[in-house]
């Protein structure tokens, strides 16, 4: 061996002791010259560790490139990754390379990254991560994410930025780890968020910010709390359902950026949920966060076909159906519209699979009267006889034609349970992918799925937030009645990465509510071939939002001829339209 | 030489000196004792063992054939890894080239400079008709710390330079470093002719830190008045949203929080540094002038400032 290298870090990488050796204020500024690096070689020197002139030299001169290349207004990062990138196919959209180098250059390192779905925050992030990094603006780093998404971020730094953090495990990571990703829910309680509130950081990034809009719970007073030096907040949703969630948001990031609340609320605040002097607020909102919008002059993204499937139920599915129905009618006849949850679920349920509706129906037996009950205990009785299913046949029907890889969603678990039983037996590879699955086994799922499974079938708690741009088949056993619920299912092939068009397969239960529930979603509003911006907006503008379902369900349970359904849902639709058309020109449209 | 090449080349202002990233990773691989091969036009090849490759990609890495160019199209069209400015392979062989030669020792040799040249000069001092005669001629080295200051400037942004003050252990005294570096030469000239140090190395530090201050307080600190400007309005924002709980805990953390942020400082920090042994050259003279009188005299030549003085 001809070199002996030195493996400690050097002064400029060192972990900084902060110890001052000597301190000066001059007119405008203060001066610290630091102990570290003079310690590093005075210990050298102790030790009688000298080196080489010519590495002394080489040294020397690499310092002074380094600093040069810390010159440029141009994001380090990019050079840094290319080849990496080439090699895992990552594309940097240029709205993504602009807002990485606005946080930087012009915020200050203080943002809320509020892009729309599927426009790529976490690259965003990510970008602005590494650029801190390299620039070594950043060492001491943590990332607080929902306890599903931690295997995501994980892996998302390792492989696309180079980046190896570490993952929260126990009491003494917050303090050892220089880049941690850990669980808010677990930060936010003790003996964790003492130990975090006594750490500085260089930068914090929290991802799914939206869960702070409300000041009062302990996640966000836990977040205040937090000393950092820069910080990002990654959401599509700044706001859900009124102006106070986005002041709170930039409260924690910016406090006083949007004056106090009482200030806030009579300068910018027409109701709860609509704004005044919107072109001011939208001025104020700029300076510390970005919204990038799906559209022109943003990002291009395949196609979405939609293939609808529509199956015929045999006769004995078609009256078990039609029970069903009517005993979902007389129930919200008795009880009135308040509890018309359970129903709603058990008239989707019936369109997904009898195993579904039944065991909803069990529950429920207990809380009704006891004709009623005689009706449930009836109707779980021919359930169970039923040994057919139209919509799975249709199913592995379809799924024999398909070659590559597929997600099938379901709402239900007691759905999914019996897709996957019907597909392995046919002979597929499945995997399923659920809420309840741990952090790391969703990401095992995940990677299963991509490297050998052909079929994944997830209910919607599995789809959030979790990327599979490397399918472009979708198939919805059952629709969901939700326009947000349909995008997230869809966003999760249909997004930056994903270079082939999506193939949707709907299929939809003929003679049954699904029939109606297409005609809005398809037909009417157009969601699944084209991504409708702001939809969250324009459901919080037309006061809808969770309530869109029950909306549907009204309509449903009070007429019974399918004309004047479809009528009052065509009419639902134009209803849901012309909000479209009042967000974008109202000043909603300040985000 | 290609243009990225161009692009990286930096002019260090005042020494003349080109520094390419391209001299300086053949420069490192030098140092390595490796010696890359040309494959083809712009293609180097290198093996490089574990122990190297580690410190370069991480303890996972294993030795390797490095094939590696200076031009994009090569690397995307032969796939070997490009060095260029802030690529990933320039950046870690930057990073291990800094984390090299912390501290070093080297002296000037007593015979890079002309003699004949300097009693010259030294005649120049003394008035036309006097007689000199060298009585005794020495060399003594002096003891120099040079030290590289990293000189980070906190405003809204980071600005870093470097300094590099020389410090002679003997006198105390700040200078500039104006000798080419490549009349140096590794390690320690004869002991015999090495003054002891009076200085210790935390004084020559504290002297090297004074200087750099000195010099800042004269500079133009703009970059200070803007950052001041911007705390003093995000701390009105403050203020105004805290009205009525300034006493609050969550004031004074966002106080201390936008104070980390926006209170203009610079950090000074020790990059590397090197004992230096520079001689200093003693002459002995017997002056006679016109009248006939003798004068015992005693002249000094100091290569740091190229100059003569009488002792």
């Amino acid at each position: 061996m001809h070199w002996s290298f030195q493996t400690f870090s050097s002064p400029a990488e060192a972990k900084k002791t902060g110890q001052i050796f000597q301190e000066t204020t001059l007119a405008n500024f203060r001066v610290e010259a630091l102990s570290d690096g003079f310690l590093t070689v005075i210990s050298q020197l102790r030790a009688k560790q000298v080196d080489t002139w010519d590495w002394f030299l080489l040294g020397k001169e690499a310092d002074q490139l380094i600093i040069n290349q810390g010159k440029t207004n141009q994001l380090l990062a990019i050079d840094y990754l290319r080849e990496l990138w080439e090699k895992m196919g990552v594309i940097p959209y240029p709205h993504q390379l602009s807002t990485a180098k606005k946080v930087i250059h012009e915020m200050q390192g203080q943002a809320i990254l509020a892009d729309e779905v599927g426009l790529g925050k976490t690259i965003e992030a990510g970008l602005i991560l590494k650029e801190y990094l390299l620039r070594n603006l950043a060492k001491k780093v943590l990332i607080l994410t929902p306890a599903s998404l931690l295997w995501q971020w994980y892996h998302e730094l390792y492989e696309k930025f180079n980046i190896a953090a570490g993952i929260q495990r126990s009491r003494w990571d917050w303090e050892f780890s220089d880049i941690l990703i850990a669980s808010l829910d677990t930060a936010k309680r003790e003996p964790h968020a003492s130990v975090i509130s006594g750490i500085i950081y260089d930068l914090i990034i929290i991802d799914e910010a939206h869960k702070l809009k409300n000041s009062s719970t302990q996640a966000y007073r836990f977040v205040n709390s937090l000393q950092k030096k820069y910080c990002l907040m990654l959401t599509a949703t700044p706001i859900q359902n009124d102006l106070k969630e986005l002041y709170n948001l930039i409260a924690l990031i910016k406090p006083g950026q949007l004056g106090s609340y009482r200030t806030f609320k009579k300068q910018f605040m027409e109701s709860k949920r609509i704004p005044k002097n919107p072109r001011k607020l939208k001025g104020l909102l700029n300076k510390v966060m970005i919204r990038n919008k799906r559209g022109a002059g943003t990002v291009e993204f395949t196609k979405r076909i939609v293939n609808p499937i529509v199956i015929s139920l045999t006769p004995a599915e078609q009256e078990l159906y039609r029970r069903v129905t009517e005993f979902i009618r007389a129930r919200s006849k008795n009880s009135g519209l308040k509890n018309i949850l359970p129903l709603i679920t058990l008239q989707r349920e019936v369109c997904s699979s009898f195993l579904a509706t039944g065991l909803t129906l069990e529950k429920m037996i207990v809380n009704l009267d006891n004709a009623e009950a005689s009706e449930a205990a009836s109707l779980l009785k021919d359930l169970a006889d039923v040994k057919q299913n139209s919509k799975c046949d249709a199913l592995e029907k379809l799924v024999r034609t398909l070659t590559d890889k597929v997600i099938i969603f379901t709402e239900f678990k007691a759905s999914q349970k019996y897709i996957r039983y019907r597909l392995e037996k046919a002979g597929y590879f499945t995997v399923a992918f659920d809420g309840s699955l741990s952090r790391g086994k969703k990401q095992w799922v995940r990677s299963v799925f991509q490297k050998d499974a052909q079929i994944l079938v997830s209910t919607e708690s599995g789809g959030e937030g979790l990327n599979f741009q490397f399918c472009n088949q979708v198939i919805n056993f059952d629709l969901p009645w939700n326009p947000m619920r349909l995008e997230q299912r869809i966003g999760r092939v249909h997004r930056l990465g994903q270079t082939r068009d999506v193939q949707i397969y709907n299929l939809i239960t003929k003679g049954t509510i699904e029939e109606h529930i297409m005609f809005l979603l398809h037909q009417k509003i157009n969601m699944f071939e084209s991504i409708i911006g702001e939809l969250d907006a324009i459901l919080l503008h037309l006061k809808l939002g969770r309530s869109f379902e029950a909306e549907i369900m009204k309509i449903f349970l009070a007429h019974e001829e399918k004309e004047l359904i479809r009528e009052k849902l065509a009419s639902f639709g134009d209803h849901f339209l012309e909000g479209q058309k009042q967000v974008k020109e109202s000043s909603w449209d300040l985000l | 030489m290609g243009s990225s090449l161009i692009a990286v080349s930096l002019f260090l202002r005042g020494r003349g000196v080109v520094i390419t990233l391209t001299s300086l990773v053949f420069r490192f691989f030098e140092l390595c004792r490796l010696e890359p091969v040309q494959i083809r036009p712009g293609i180097w090849q290198v093996q490089i063992e574990q122990s190297l490759m580690q410190e370069l990609d991480g303890r996972r890495a294993g030795n390797r054939l490095l094939q590696f160019t200076f031009e994009q199209h090569l690397a995307k069209k032969y796939g070997a890894e490009l060095i260029c400015e802030g690529s990933y392979r320039s950046n870690t062989i930057l990073r291990l080239i800094q984390k090299q030669g912390l501290l070093t020792r080297a002296y000037l040799p007593d015979y890079v400079f002309d003699q004949a040249m300097l009693q010259k000069r030294m005649l120049e001092k003394f008035p036309q008709g006097n007689r000199i005669y060298i009585v005794k001629y020495e060399t003594v080295y002096d003891q120099h710390l040079w030290i590289q200051l990293l000189t980070t400037r906190w405003g809204l942004e980071k600005r870093e330079t470097i300094a590099d003050p020389l410090i002679n252990l003997s006198t105390g005294e700040v200078s500039k470093f104006t000798i080419s570096t490549r009349l140096f030469l590794q390690g320690l000239p004869n002991k015999n002719t090495v003054r002891t140090r009076k200085l210790s190395f935390k004084k020559a530090f504290a002297a090297a830190v004074n200087n750099l201050e000195q010099i800042l307080a004269e500079e133009n600190d703009e970059w200070a008045q803007i950052s001041l400007q911007k705390l003093e309005k995000e701390q009105t924002k403050l203020d105004h949203f805290y009205e009525g709980r300034l006493d609050s805990k969550a004031y004074h953390l966002k106080t201390e929080e936008i104070k980390r942020r926006f209170l203009p400082k610079v950090e000074i920090d020790t990059l590397r540094a090197a004992l230096l042994y520079i001689p200093l050259y003693r002459y002995r003279l017997i002056v006679v002038d016109r009248t006939g009188q003798e004068q015992n005299k005693c002249i000094y030549y100091d290569p740091i400032s190229n100059s003569l003085a009488l002792g």
